[in-house]
């Protein structure tokens, strides 16, 4: 998929662990994990505001597309 | 009735089908080589003439004698060799697809009982399902039954297994597409 998820970057530039993300945002680490690999087929918007609340960042950041 | 009910008892006639096929394979099986050993314990046996009530067929007769009503009752033992074992083959090969079709059928039930409804394997079981339907459609096309007096062959088309095997083929594709939105529902974080 050309989507690609820059969320482990971003993890580190804020100096947070995945299970530490995915309890903030009130989600399973393995949704997480699916997200983070890249096999996600979808993800909802109320997802990725908590995410972006969470992280101090824009989807932007965390989403790109790479034709 | 609620829905477990339900399938609780439509689980019971496919157990219950199974059972009652098993057993008759195994009856006709015993009949069949008892037969070839001791024909005379089958001289009062008889059977109806054979007929085929499919809308598409086509069908021979021939009969030594005067009268038709004559064969209206056929005795077993003068069925000829090579028609009786035709028949064997040909209807116990139809009772192992019956029986192997209403065990996925079973597998399908279990399924949606255990609320895995929309799985890859309800897809595969379906495709079986048609699979072994269009096998039954096939045995039944052909039918040759020669006794000492009487001879009858027919071709038919069973349109009832067709539409079964049909309607097992849909199902499967819309199990097919059911499986991919509960896989896109489940990877959707």
């Amino acid at each position: 998929m050309p989507i690609l998820i820059n969320l482990d970057l971003i993890l580190e530039e804020k100096g947070m662990q995945s299970n530490e993300l995915a309890a903030k945002i009130g989600i399973t680490t393995a949704n997480l994990s699916i997200l983070k690999t890249g096999k996600a087929k979808a993800v909802r918007f109320s997802t990725l505001e908590a995410i972006c609340e969470a992280l101090n960042c824009q989807p932007g950041d965390i989403l790109a597309y790479q034709p | 009735m609620n829905k477990n009910s339900l399938l609780s008892i439509v689980n019971f006639f496919c157990n219950f089908f199974k059972l009652l096929i098993g057993i008759l394979i195994i009856a006709i099986t015993i009949a069949f080589i008892h037969f070839q050993f001791d024909r005379d314990f089958y001289n009062e046996w008889s059977m109806e003439k054979p007929e085929n009530d499919s809308v598409i067929r086509f069908e021979t007769e021939a009969f030594l004698g005067q009268n038709a009503q004559d064969f209206e009752k056929l005795k077993v033992t003068e069925w000829k060799t090579i028609s009786l074992y035709f028949t064997y083959f040909k209807f116990t090969a139809t009772l192992i697809l019956f029986f192997l079709a209403i065990h996925q059928f079973g597998k399908v039930l279990q399924s949606v009982r255990r609320l895995k409804t929309f799985k890859a394997i309800n897809v595969c079981a379906f495709r079986k399902i048609g699979h072994y339907c269009l096998g039954i459609a096939v045995l039944s096309f052909f039918n040759y039954w020669n006794f000492e007096k009487y001879t009858k062959s027919s071709i038919a088309a069973p349109l009832d297994v067709i539409l079964i095997a049909l309607i097992a083929f849909i199902l499967a594709e819309i199990f097919k597409e059911g499986n991919t939105l509960m896989e896109e529902n489940q990877l959707t974080v």
